[in-house]
């Protein structure tokens, strides 16, 4: 059996691309699971997916920890924590255009998966580029290479109308799937630093405190001031996260919790005071 | 209106629900979104859109819902509805009314787990802590089960005037994608024959009378010792639906009751769900264990269950829900039968329950407290 684990933003299409993996599989003959998890349920907030495939049926029904094949959707390198959950020997695919500098004892496959879809306008509702499906290109190479037209198929019957562009984006990942070095088993991957964890409370009113929940990590795009802010501070009143306070120096945005709504600038009086850049 | 698939196809236990809603020929849908169930109402308004031999209605709550589906099929129609968690509790009394009015409904339960504090992963808390109102209570193990169950589900309910309520956890059923095959809408025909319940039972407006007035105290004992008995006989009716369903559709027959392993083997372990299911993995190292998956829970397949557990020496329930105070619900049906059981309560909240809690759980003794599973034990 091989156990895989998606990891990427809430809409980056990680859920999708495992239910186009379960229709791939399950049309090349494998029995498959595929299913997400949810932390937040909303746009940027971190999202995982499972897909587990075998010849023989599968009996196991929990998440799995670690896995063998780990797909990172976000093109930026994955957390410590994240790279902790693959297995030695596994496949680290990632959204990447440049090497991954980590050593570990696991191959790396690599495809440039937001330039493929940017290229064929494969892009989200806020024009923001789906790595989704040239991922799914490159996994195709590595797992069901010459059965592409699977792959193809699945999108097609996910996606009706807006598929072309997507299948395009798929052949362009198979095409460019690079696979960036083998290392031997003994340069073993650094074991990631257990997270502090802080004592539960004793009762559910509060099972954190709610300033450790940093929510700055959903934003896609996040507010930077110019000199032309005059400190009126209507930001910091509009904010819905009280992310933005006036200070004796200006205006402070607190990223750790700006989840990156831009009502700030919508709000804001002056010209180009502020502007949102991508975070 | 999108349309079905048929034969082998990759899709969710959500979906799978639909599709089978669909093809029983259901004409009233009641429908209020809850995560993770929203996805089988979602799936049946796209399907019977357009539809005009089905009432498709979003009502302001699920309390509402199953009222409006009660009403419904005493109007003589068909129905279908599907909720989770909150939802469910917040039906409870409506739950009760369903079944003391000999309702024959059909819903479909996706267990979530019960606030405090919020969860929407898998818990059985939700549907167990209903286990006494009334409800033939089916609980899958996967998604071609779930639209086995709920196609039998109206068989079982319209022949013993009892709702039923087809059970699937959360998330590792309800949001997996998986092959299941879907039986042509002929062959459902076949098995399914068109809703005729009693004359005296249905709503006329030809025929003005009251339904569940007042009666005297020994009327109304009367009617409740009704439907013990029908929930009794239901046990009959379950087994007959189950093999002629494996028959009709040439499935593998899933009963009140799944067994797998070793028969004679000396421990056994009970579940319902995806922990049975995921036991299966044991039975690879373990020769001597026997794994009892209980899929009809209510009415409880006590006979069988005494016969089946008759061998094994050390018997070990796992509960995936809480009944705080006692044992875990199934626990605490297996106990009463007089089987020396250990009591086990594991994956509450979606937490995970892996062969390496299951080997924990039948290393528990067989004294009458339960065990909650310790953290970390996964």
């Amino acid at each position: 059996m091989r156990e895989m684990l998606l990891v990427g933003r809430g809409g980056e299409g990680v859920v999708l691309a495992s239910q186009i993996l379960a229709d791939t599989l399950g049309g090349a003959g494998f029995h498959v699971q595929a299913f997400p998890e949810f932390t937040a349920e909303r746009r940027g907030a971190p999202i995982a997916a499972y897909v587990r495939w075998d010849e023989a049926p599968i009996r196991r029904r929990y998440k799995m920890r670690d896995c063998d094949v780990l797909l990172v959707a976000t093109p930026s390198p994955p957390s410590p924590q994240v790279l902790g959950r693959l297995r030695p020997g596994g496949l680290l695919l990632l959204n990447a255009e440049s090497r991954f500098p980590h050593r570990g004892s696991f191959h790396v496959a690599r495809v440039p998966g937001s330039h493929i879809a940017r290229r064929h306008g494969v892009l989200s509702a806020e024009g923001r580029p789906m790595a989704n499906v040239a991922l799914l290109g490159a996994w195709s190479r590595l797992f069901l290479p010459d059965r592409l037209e699977l792959l193809e198929d699945a999108i097609r019957s996910r996606l009706g109308s807006g598929a072309e562009r997507n299948v395009l984006a798929a052949r362009e990942g198979y095409e460019r799937c690079i696979v960036q070095h083998t290392l031997s088993a003994d340069t073993a991957i650094s074991t990631p630093e257990a997270l502090p964890t802080a004592a539960r409370p004793r009762y559910p009113l509060s099972t954190i405190d709610t300033r450790s929940a940093q929510t700055g990590a959903w934003s896609l795009e996040r507010p930077i001031l110019s000199q032309r802010c005059t400190g009126c501070a209507l930001c910091a009143l509009f904010c819905p996260e009280g992310a933005i306070a006036r200070l004796a120096e200006g205006m402070l945005v607190d990223y750790l919790h700006c989840k990156g709504c831009g009502i700030c600038v919508d709000v804001c009086p002056v010209k180009d005071a502020i502007a949102m850049e991508a975070a | 209106m999108s349309a079905i698939p048929i034969g082998q196809c990759v899709m969710t236990a959500n979906e799978a629900a639909a599709y089978a809603a669909v093809l029983a020929r259901v004409r009233a849908v009641g429908a209020y979104p809850i995560t993770p169930q929203t996805l089988i109402v979602e799936r049946l308004a796209d399907l019977v859109s357009g539809r005009e031999d089905v009432e498709y209605t979003e009502l302001e709550s699920e309390h509402s819902m199953f009222g409006y589906v009660i009403g419904a099929a005493r109007a003589g129609v068909r129905t279908f509805t599907a909720t989770s968690s909150q939802g469910l509790l917040y039906a409870h009394e409506q739950l009760h009314r369903a079944s003391r009015e000999r309702i024959p409904l059909v819903a479909v339960d996706v267990n979530r787990a019960v606030f405090a504090p919020w969860s929407i992963e898998p818990d059985l808390t939700d549907a167990m802590s209903q286990r006494d109102t009334g409800w033939v209570q089916l609980y899958c193990s996967s998604a071609q089960e779930v639209l086995d169950s709920v196609i039998c589900a109206y068989r079982i309910a319209e022949q013993a005037m009892l709702p039923v309520m087809v059970c699937a956890e959360g998330f590792l059923l309800s949001h997996t994608s998986e092959l299941v095959d879907v039986p042509t809408q002929g062959a459902v025909d076949t098995f399914l024959p068109p809703l005729s319940p009693p004359e005296d039972w249905l709503l006329d407006p030809h025929k003005p009378r009251l339904f569940s007035s007042l009666p005297g105290a020994d009327d109304y004992f009367a009617f409740q010792r009704a439907v013990a008995e029908a929930m009794e006989a239901t046990a009959g009716t379950i087994e007959a639906a189950a093999v002629e369903f494996s028959l009709h559709f040439g499935r593998h027959k899933v009963g009140a009751l799944e067994i797998a392993g070793n028969p004679a083997g000396s421990r056994a372990l009970v579940a319902v769900g995806t922990i049975a299911e995921t036991a299966h993995e044991l039975l690879e190292e373990d020769d001597d264990l026997l794994v009892v998956r209980v899929h009809a829970y209510r009415p409880f397949p006590a006979a069988a269950i005494v016969e089946t557990l008759g061998r094994a020496q050390h018997v070990t329930v796992v509960d995936r829900a809480a009944a705080f105070g006692s044992l875990g619900p199934l626990a605490s049906d297996v106990r009463a039968l007089g089987i020396d059981a250990a009591a086990v309560v594991g994956g509450l909240g979606g937490a995970d329950v892996t062969p390496t809690t299951l080997r924990w759980a039948l290393e528990q003794p067989t004294i009458s407290r339960v065990a909650y599973v310790p953290e970390g034990v996964r």
